[in-house]
């Protein structure tokens, strides 16, 4: 079992090396993306630094705690769209017959779509994620360990969900509008503190739509470590991977070939 | 061949005399989209994340008491439909400019009986009222619900349309400047995330530009952003004539300062085009 992770692992590396070659073919375009993203998201900030130039904090969370949530959250959107960018168009490739491709070769077929794509501005989210990390927390090495720990698990969170809401395909036809709406409703959340959202919300939050589990169970952690904490926020990771894994394959059952002859390439 | 730069620049825009022309293009944008009611219904679902969150973000911030640049915990959610409902009906037409001017399409469009200009001016104009009216309806909807009505200044609508067509024209000429770069630029994307975030920030769009530090409140204010978000949200919720006197004069300037300026870079941009048979 170990030998057939170990090989997954480097065929995942591989394919990671592959796109990151690709991206970087196209040197000046690759380094303006990575360049302005990270701008992008300096600017998100921005609101938060001006309401918490009005107030102290937001019921218990500072503007140290947004950094850090800001921080996570860029960390684990550059974790998802870095290693598993095929994510993001799942339902298209359901919907328009794209696994034809992958479901030819003798890899598996969710893990080998979700690790084809790479988006190259996802760099600057990874870079903003670290300099944001870095300059808030003056981290130790095992408390930068921990925070890369943290973003992985909450990419494979927004990964799962990302294919639970665009597996929706296999039953729904084309809903590659309704996967993406959902993917960014959890990605909105995420962004903002729990502290400003109702009980039953939290409850969504915890459960439906696990923005909980990307970001603010995150920060607690980093805020406050405990042993228990971790060991929830990964099982939750596990199990909602499994789930997804599940789904995917479930609703593979149902799919239709489109008989489409393609090129494959990284992009 | 090279087209002849002269010829095409001039021709493109002596042609933006024909108003009823491009009121039928508007017109046919409005009922393309029109056909696609349903899934601008469908689009406004992240007008309700957005305006959710908020809600409950200003709640917790304001209370019942409490106020940001003068507007409370009620008027600052309405704030917030009118510069939701602003920035996301405005419809896509810098990145069908973009990839028209990169792909080379742009020849074709170069060749027909109007100015390249105006044609997408109508056409903006016709998709941005759908959206508007759709998002409008939605995000009013929620507001309503969520924290109960807005005195709405019914008396003075006229000035609120005027100034909100303003912003609709002020925004277009923005994207379209940047969308015209692809004439320079192999890749002109991060500049339309930049303006995206800049909307953010100078537009006002979470926070009245008020509400900010002295200094950034009056870049704020020389930059054409606060005129096509804020202000029109601003004057919505809070309407007062000396803000209205302000806002109008300041849009007209950017009106006629962007409109010079996207005509300038398509005439110097188009020389660019070089048409190939095939």
């Amino acid at each position: 079992m170990f030998t057939e992770v170990k090989r997954l692992i480097r065929f995942a590396l591989h394919y990671f090396s592959a796109n990151l070659q690709s991206a970087m073919e196209y040197r000046g375009a690759f380094l303006s993306q990575v360049v302005f993203m990270f701008i992008n998201n300096l600017m998100l900030l921005f609101f938060w630094w001006v309401l918490f130039s009005k107030i102290e904090t937001l019921n218990g969370w500072s503007f140290r705690h947004l950094l850090l949530l800001h921080a996570l959250v860029g960390g684990a959107y550059a974790c998802q769209a870095l290693l598993f960018g095929g994510s993001f168009s799942l339902s298209r490739s359901i919907a328009e017959g794209g696994l034809d491709f992958y479901l030819t070769l003798p890899k598996p077929v969710l893990l080998h779509a979700l690790i084809s794509r790479s988006f190259a501005a996802a760099w600057g989210d990874l870079a903003f994620s670290l300099a944001v990390f870095f300059l808030t927390a003056a981290p130790s090495a095992g408390l930068t360990l921990c925070f890369l720990l943290l973003c992985f698990a909450g990419g494979v969170v927004m990964t799962s969900f990302a294919v639970l809401a665009h597996s929706l395909s296999f039953w729904l036809g084309r809903s590659e509008r309704l996967a993406n709406q959902l993917s960014e409703a959890l990605l909105s959340f995420s962004l903002y503190p729990e502290g400003i959202f109702s009980v039953t919300t939290r409850v969504v939050l915890y459960t439906l739509i696990p923005a909980g589990f990307v970001a603010y169970l995150p920060v607690r952690i980093l805020d406050e470590f405990t042993l228990a904490r971790v060991g929830l926020l990964l099982c939750f990771a596990l199990a909602l991977a499994v789930l997804a894994r599940f789904v995917f394959y479930r609703g593979l059952k149902r799919y239709e070939s489109g008989n489409l002859v393609v090129v494959h390439a990284a992009d | 061949m090279p087209v002849p730069p002269g010829k095409v620049s001039s021709m493109q825009l002596a042609r933006g005399g024909a108003v009823r022309k491009y009121l039928r293009v508007a017109e046919i944008s409005l009922t393309n989209r029109l056909a696609y009611l349903a899934d601008h219904l469908v689009s406004s679902i992240f007008l309700i994340l957005i305006l959710f969150i908020f809600s409950q973000l200003w709640k917790t911030v304001l209370g019942t008491e409490g106020q940001i640049a003068g507007l409370d915990s009620t008027r600052m959610l309405w704030y917030m439909v009118f510069t939701e409902v602003i920035a996301l009906s405005t419809p896509g037409t810098h990145s069908l400019v973009s990839e028209e001017v990169k792909s080379g399409d742009i020849a074709y469009k170069l060749v027909r009986p109007y100015s390249y200009i105006l044609y997408y001016f109508s056409s903006h104009c016709g998709e941005y009222a759908v959206r508007f009216v759709t998002n409008l309806l939605v995000g009013s909807a929620f507001a309503y619900l969520a924290m109960g009505p807005l005195a709405v200044p019914w008396a003075k609508l006229g000035w609120v349309l005027l100034g909100l067509a303003l912003a609709a024209a002020i925004n277009f000429l923005v994207s379209f400047s940047v969308a015209l770069l692809a004439f320079w630029l192999e890749e002109n994307r991060p500049f339309f995330w930049i303006l995206n975030k800049m909307l953010f920030i100078f537009g006002g769009l979470f926070i009245p530009v008020e509400a900010y530090p002295q200094g950034l409140r009056l870049v704020s204010y020389l930059l054409p952003l606060r005129y096509s978000i804020s202000g029109p949200a601003l004057l919505v919720v809070n309407f007062d004539y000396a803000f209205l006197w302000q806002l109008l004069a300041g849009q007209l300037v950017w009106v006629l300062l962007l409109a010079a300026l996207v005509t300038a870079m398509f005439r110097k941009g188009v020389r660019r085009v070089h048409v190939h048979g095939g």
